[in-house]
């Protein structure tokens, strides 16, 4: 038996949940080397467009990976800056997408992210570069 | 056995196991709090992991904005033939000329 109706304003996640993204989050960033931001709000306009809107509001857009989720729309977006492209392409970025997607057809908002937090970090580290990287 | 024995026996007894059945069925969704479901509404507001505020040390930050206007319950029917729509869609060099981000969209 669980609770039927709308998501009450203010109870998207519970504590635990929470701390399971911010968790999967810094794992993220710790692996990748790059700035993990998950958004989850209705979208303002196009689900795309708000998305770029958003990445473009961190510190470094060009390093970072931004998902948005749109539960009452039921989109989901990532945004890659220009520097994370180099290493993760846009097809894997839609394959974390159906992974997610998944999840989240599911009702089970969280552990989407989990998974696609977990696909996306080793995939956005940045490709060495032989004649610059090494000594 | 007197009748009040009897009625404690008979109907206080299975009332108290039903309430504990009840209760133990319950106790795990009462926990977990509100779920999402595709198919309802999604009034909460928004929630952003690693925001501006928040770069370097992930945590939330609401949204500014009116946070209830994408809260679209009807879309269900709608939503269905996008929901088969694969994640790649749009994955290979749509963005606009000059913008070089990426990505992926999906819907479900």
């Amino acid at each position: 038996m669980t609770q039927v109706g709308p998501v009450p304003a203010g109870d998207a996640f519970t504590a635990l949940q929470r701390q399971e993204i911010a968790k999967a989050v810094a794992d993220a960033e710790r692996v990748s080397g790059r700035t993990f931001s998950v958004h989850v709000g209705p979208s303002v306009g196009s689900p795309r467009e708000y998305a770029e809107g958003l990445h473009a509001q961190l510190a470094d857009p060009a390093r970072s990976i931004l998902i948005h989720v749109d539960p009452a729309g039921r989109a989901l977006e990532i945004v890659t800056g220009s520097h994370v492209r180099r290493s993760l392409s846009n097809g894997q970025a839609a394959l974390a997408a159906i992974n997610m997607q998944t999840a989240f057809a599911t009702g089970d908002l969280t552990r989407g992210l989990m998974a696609g937090l977990q696909q996306l970090a080793p995939l956005a580290k940045p490709v060495a570069s032989l004649h610059t990287d090494t000594p | 056995m007197s009748t009040l024995n009897a009625l404690l026996f008979f109907a206080g007894l299975p009332v108290l196991i039903i309430a504990v059945i009840t209760l133990l069925v319950m106790a795990p969704s009462l926990a977990n709090g509100p779920r999402y479901r595709p198919s309802q509404q999604w009034d909460a507001d928004a929630e952003w992991f690693g925001g501006p505020a928040a770069q370097g040390s992930p945590g939330t930050l609401a949204l500014e904005g009116p946070t209830g206007a994408g809260t679209t319950g009807d879309r269900a029917a709608g939503d269905k033939a996008a929901g088969d729509r694969a994640a790649g869609d749009r994955a290979a060099g749509d963005e606009a000329p000059g913008d070089d981000s990426g990505g992926a969209s999906a819907s479900w």
